[in-house]
């Protein structure tokens, strides 16, 4: 009996366990070194927790301070570990579309029994998605180390570990639900501009990026400046607003003691995020979807010719 | 539905395929039955990985084609997962180690043993952890049929898959192919111009010539219809009357000495002024690329 009967196939997983194994080095560096760095910091940097405030005011309970300190770590740590690992993966989208081209392995993925499609997706889904949703576990994990390093620097370990775990937790949870969501509506907004790229890409090789970049950010304005045509300038700012809405909505700051904000942050987020998903009711989405789907059919000719 | 017993696993009528105003397949006709080494020959542009590329479902040729009783380009994936291609020998992907290849495959190839795999990597000089840029293009081939010979198919197809390999690679491919997957009942099809390295491991042989089928017959067959004549030098001039299909001289090690090759007997008295000597696939190949006016396309 075969080791494949023994644990069936699945392409999906394959073609995800072809990335991991691929980018594993530069993932992991991702993921790893912003806490490793701000850990570094707390464990032997000069990070005070200031318990007055800027103005020489009185002095904050320390109880206050690991607080704040630990929901800032805790969220800011998240934030950065999803917005830094979704950079690199945009900054490597347009590799993504030829580098199988360019070391003339296409030939031997196109021999395997999986389809194009899904060859196509799977790489989208582990660089957009899975590894900057690591990115935000990451931080958070890092955010706990960080901030029990910071804290316990300043008051003693026994400071973070009285920390109302709960509430902390609870919003944190609150808070990666809402960043996962708004991922997802992000690169449903940015989809068309980050398939365009891994069309470039496709097509004109390296020259790809640079000659979109062109298009976008010279004869855009130029068309704008000269004809008063503006559809490319108002498309790109159009999605780009799109896309920070389905993270965060526009609005007041919420005031009031950290310790209720905490409280209510699973609720604010769930406001939010319904704000978001309602932006999807508007005939853009509909332009969006379908250029997206054109975009990744030029992809898909493209890679069944290339085999 | 897939094909039982004796049906042919690849059948094919009226294949045609231009790219512009290059025919690069012309109105082929041919099947493959289980069990057998086919060779596909034919000069560099004759066509070859043109047709390759059609029965795995790469390209669509205008024509019937089933391959393993499916339609190639509407059925690749299905198709794939009973039949193994190796298109060429340098394209396994750089990054990965051998034991990563493995992992790969066994989680995408629904037919693939991983132990069988490195049993047969242990019979080379190459490690589990070996990476693939790290190796030679020889070792690479053999990494590369290590791991298609590793999976349960029927047919295998390999376009020119010894190319740029130096002699002893060449040799180690060929008798891994022999040894691991030649076991008589699944089927080869194998593409190449260096036509006397194959020669041996052959059962039939397809012979393209500028995208015609010049030739579909078993080796078998061809020492019942061709006929070679050694002659002496004055017989040249009443050999080359009877219009051969090839005059060229001999090996030194078959005795050296002009040679005509005939489609068929020669006329007695011609017959009567040489020795019969088995025609070599290389002198076909010659006889019947060299001249694209004689499309014979079966025994």
């Amino acid at each position: 009996m075969t080791e494949s009967h023994v644990f069936p196939t699945s392409p999906l997983r394959g073609l995800l366990l072809r990335e991991w194994l691929q980018q594993r080095t530069g993932w992991l560096l991702v993921l790893l070194a912003p806490s490793a760095l701000l850990l570094a910091l707390a464990l032997f940097g000069h990070v005070n927790v200031s318990l007055h405030g800027d103005d020489g005011g009185p002095a904050m309970a320390a109880s206050s301070a690991a607080l704040i300190t630990t929901a800032s770590v805790l969220g800011g740590m998240m934030v950065l570990g999803l917005g830094l690992s979704l950079l690199v993966a945009f900054l490597q989208a347009g590799g993504l579309a030829r580098r199988d081209v360019q070391d003339r392995s296409i030939e031997f993925w196109r021999a395997l029994p999986v389809p194009d499609a899904l060859a196509l997706a799977a790489p989208l889904l582990a660089h957009l998605v899975l590894v900057p949703l690591a990115g935000m576990v990451a931080g958070l994990l890092g955010g706990l180390l960080v901030s029990a390093a910071t804290v316990a620097h300043a008051d003693g370990l026994g400071a973070w570990l009285a920390l109302p775990w709960g509430v902390l937790l609870t919003a944190a949870l609150a808070l990666a639900l809402r960043l996962a969501a708004g991922l997802l509506l992000a690169l449903l907004w940015l989809s068309p501009l980050l398939l365009a790229v891994m069309v470039a890409s496709a097509w004109l090789k390296r020259w790809g990026v640079p000659v979109l970049a062109l298009l976008l950010g010279v004869v855009g304005p130029l068309l704008s400046k000269i004809y008063g045509v503006t559809v490319i300038g108002d498309s790109l700012r159009y999605l780009l607003t799109q896309a920070i809405y389905g993270v965060v909505n526009p609005g007041p700051d919420p005031a009031g003691p950290l310790d209720n904000l905490l409280r209510a942050l699973p609720q604010l987020a769930l406001t939010d995020l319904g704000e978001s998903l309602a932006r999807l009711a508007q005939p853009q989405l509909a332009a969006v979807l379908l250029a997206s789907a054109a975009l990744f059919g030029l992809l898909l000719w493209r890679r069944q010719r290339t085999g | 539905m897939a094909p039982l017993n004796d049906e042919p696993l690849v059948h094919a009528r009226g294949l045609h395929l231009a790219y512009g105003r290059k025919t690069a397949l012309d109105g082929l006709d041919f099947e493959i039955r289980p069990g057998r080494v086919v060779g596909l020959l034919g000069h560099n542009g004759a066509g070859k990985t043109t047709l390759m590329k059609a029965l795995v479902g790469l390209i669509e040729p205008a024509g019937t084609l089933q391959v393993l009783g499916l339609r190639p380009r509407q059925q690749r994936v299905a198709l794939l997962r009973q039949l193994s291609y190796i298109p060429d020998v340098a394209i396994l992907p750089r990054w990965a180690r051998v034991h990563e290849l493995i992992r790969l495959m066994t989680s995408l190839h629904p037919g693939f043993s991983a132990e069988r795999a490195r049993q047969l990597i242990r019979r080379t000089s190459v490690a589990l952890d070996d990476k693939v840029k790290s190796l030679s293009k020889g070792m690479v081939a053999q990494v590369h049929l290590a791991l298609v010979a590793a999976i349960h198919a029927r047919l295998l197809v390999l376009d020119e898959p010894t190319l740029g390999l130096d002699v002893p690679s060449r040799k180690a491919f060929y008798e891994m192919l022999l040894d691991e997957w030649c076991n008589g009942a699944r089927s080869v099809l194998i593409s190449t111009h260096q036509v006397e390295e194959v020669e041996g491991l052959l059962t039939d042989v397809l012979m393209l010539n500028e995208g015609k089928l010049v030739l579909n017959t078993s080796l078998e067959a061809i020492d019942h219809r061709f006929v070679a004549l050694a002659h002496d030098a004055a017989a040249s001039e009443v050999v080359a009357a009877a219009h051969p299909l090839l005059r060229y001289r001999l090996p030194t090690h078959s005795g050296g000495g002009s040679a005509a090759l005939f489609d068929g007997e020669p006329p007695p008295a011609v017959a009567a002024l040489g020795q019969r000597v088995r025609p070599s696939l290389v002198d076909l190949f010659m006889a019947l690329t060299r001249a694209p006016e004689l499309h014979r396309t079966s025994a």
